[in-house]
């Protein structure tokens, strides 16, 4: 576990970053809800402002730890790549981004949800479908390094989100879509992963 | 006592568009230090990253320690140094630190902090250890780079380009540290570094290789190299005549200049010449100079 | 021809002879380690190896497969020509003075008559 955590914040900026990923983040999240709700009177529609402010910050704090690194790049990291435990370190660390953004999507869904008295199915869409868009956007993002495409592709995909939440509130098809979405994102998360070794393979050959 | 080998090259080559690397065979001897000189784009540093294992792309073998077989105890066992993107751009010294720590069994993080301090590196609070290492000039960055790497237990450093960002007191204390390392080891630690500025480690330097243009020109100990080679100067108007028998040849107008090989000396006899015994790095000037000719 | 220069490893083990033959190691005594001189001194490994080899070359030394080199028992004869020849050189050093300060040879040989007398009341 010990092992896991220090892996994954080798990737960080500084120490600074774990703070605010860790605490800031999802405080921030509830207090912007709050001021919000005041407008809004506590209606249900918060909790999609709460899922949509998820996917814009994970795609963007991604930008500081993953960054490139679906796209091969020979002459980076070399001290890394000296150790043998390099390509289980990473293999740590990717894991425990997964389970930390499960984790915090989770907690920060289900708790504004059991505030808001949201419906369960509805919140296990919204988590589902949120975990969805994201995957799908780290998938993409991943092979950039420069934050101006971090932040156009975050905002495309956002609205792309509330497009497709109108859509299926419309539809009203909860069920079936996270289902399916579950899988998908399962499937494209595999396949990501097996992408990133390839590469991180690759970069010791020209 | 010069017998053994800390590394044992068969046949390596590496193809590039524009040059390649291709050494039949070498042995890098253990329990010295060996020096890799040649000039910028020689190849030394695609060398040293192929037995550093960061590059992987080459044909032929290499022989680790006498035949160790578990790539986990050779690379355990290796220190590398590079002058590119070695760590992640974002690391802080205090990153650096625990991830050393991470990536090696036996780094050591109180000696890593202990040889920042030796080498002026300000480590005393943690907002000093908090500084970033891309924030730091490029001297600065090289002396954390070999604090990194000296406060691991290794049994061979491959140091690619150390001295080069170094200031000539700094470049002194690596000689030293490099002696200090030798001795710890008690024949069991060899360092390979590679220079295109020889004059400054020359005192550190037991063994040399001269490359240039991806292959080995010359190689031997260095005494043994003192004695292969001698230099020779002498007045213009014998120029002429012993221009031919000399392996290099330089003139001016006080007179001529050049390096003899020892079995060649005896042809010499008769002119009014002085002799010499050169340095190293005149030697490996002679050696590139005659190099680039024949290519 | 002429050759200038003393190569290092020739003037470590001259270093090293004037040192064993004027007593500072005994008999049987190890030379410092080979790196470990190394590292003191500032010069290489190899530098060092062969100043230690040209010790054994001339006999002074004896080296053992893994612990060094240790001293060898010195000729007691051997000792008393290389001070003899250290006392002509410095003699021959204080004529050349006593030349160029045109002190005569008499009284050149009247100092030396002095000074080992004070020398000998002085112990």
């Amino acid at each position: 576990m010990k092992d896991y955590i220090e892996s994954y914040h080798m990737f960080f900026p500084d120490k600074k970053f774990r703070f605010l990923l860790y605490l800031v983040y999802p405080l921030a999240v509830w207090a912007l809800l709050y001021i919000e709700s005041i407008f809004f009177d506590g209606s249900f529609i918060l909790v999609f402002t709460a899922a949509e402010i998820i996917i814009a910050v994970e795609c963007l704090v991604d930008f500081f730890i993953f960054a490139g690194y679906a796209r091969k790049v020979s002459s980076r990291n070399e001290y890394l790549k000296t150790s043998v435990k390099y390509t289980q370190l990473l293999k740590k660390a990717v894991l425990s981004d997964i389970t930390r953004r499960i984790l915090s999507t989770v907690l920060i869904i289900s708790v504004t949800a059991a505030v808001l008295k949201v419906q369960l199915k509805l919140t296990i869409y919204l988590i589902i479908s949120v975990y969805f868009f994201i995957t799908v956007a780290l998938f993409g993002l991943r092979f950039f390094d420069f934050f101006a495409a971090y932040n156009f592709i975050t905002i495309i995909l956002v609205m792309l989100y509330i497009g497709f939440n109108v859509f299926i509130l419309d539809k009203n098809i909860f069920i079936i879509t996270s289902i399916i979405l579950f899988i998908l994102s399962l499937l494209l998360l595999l396949l990501h992963t097996k992408i990133l070794f390839r590469v991180v393979k690759e970069e010791y050959y020209d | 006592m010069y017998k053994s080998n800390v590394i044992s090259i068969n046949n390596l080559s590496k193809k590039f568009k524009s040059f390649e690397l291709d050494i039949p065979s070498l042995n890098i001897p253990k329990g010295f230090a060996t020096a890799l000189i040649g000039e910028n784009g020689a190849g030394k540093s695609t060398f040293i990253n192929i037995l550093a294992g960061v590059r992987l792309d080459y044909k032929g073998t290499i022989d680790y320690f006498n035949g160790e077989k578990e790539e986990k105890v050779i690379r355990e066992n290796i220190g590398y140094t590079g002058p590119g993107n070695y760590f992640m751009p974002h690391w802080t010294i205090a990153q650096i630190a625990e991830v050393g720590e991470l990536l090696f069994e036996r780094f050591n993080k109180e000696k890593f902090y202990e040889i920042c301090k030796l080498l002026g590196i300000e480590v005393s609070s943690v907002k000093k250890q908090n500084k970033g290492f891309n924030k730091l000039s490029d001297g600065m960055k090289m002396k954390v780079v070999l604090a990194n790497v000296f406060a691991r237990e290794t049994k061979m450093l491959l140091l690619d380009e150390p001295a080069s960002p170094l200031d000539p007191l700094m470049r002194d204390k690596l000689c030293q540290m490099i002696g200090e390392y030798l001795e710890q080891g008690n024949v069991e630690n060899s360092v390979l570094f590679s220079t295109h500025n020889i004059a400054d480690m020359e005192n550190v330097t037991d063994y040399a290789i001269i490359m240039e243009k991806g292959r080995i020109a010359e190689q031997g100990f260095v005494e043994d190299l003192k004695e292969k080679y001698i230099l020779v100067k002498g007045e213009n108007e014998d120029a002429d005549k012993v221009k031919d028998i000399l392996f290099s040849f330089q003139k001016n107008n006080y007179g001529f200049e050049g390096m003899c090989l020892a079995e060649n000396i005896d042809k010499l006899a008769g002119f009014n010449i002085s002799r010499e015994v050169p340095e190293l790095s005149q030697i490996s000037i002679a050696v590139m100079k005659k190099y680039t000719q024949l290519m | 021809m002429q050759n200038s220069g003393v190569p290092i490893y020739q003037q470590i083990a001259g270093q090293f002879k004037e040192d064993i033959l004027a007593g500072k190691f005994k008999q049987g005594e190890f030379l410092p380690s080979i790196r470990g001189l190394a590292k003191d001194l500032r010069i290489s490994v190899i530098t060092t190896m062969k100043a230690y080899e040209e010790l054994e070359k001339n006999g002074l030394v004896t080296a053992v497969q893994g612990k060094g080199y240790y001293v060898n028992a010195q000729d007691s004869e051997m000792l008393r020509e290389q001070h003899i020849r250290k006392m002509e050189e410095y003699l021959l050093n204080a004529i050349s003075a006593a030349r160029i300060a045109n002190v005569p040879d008499s009284e050149l040989i009247d100092i030396l008559k002095m000074l080992i007398e004070t020398e000998e009341s002085g112990e």
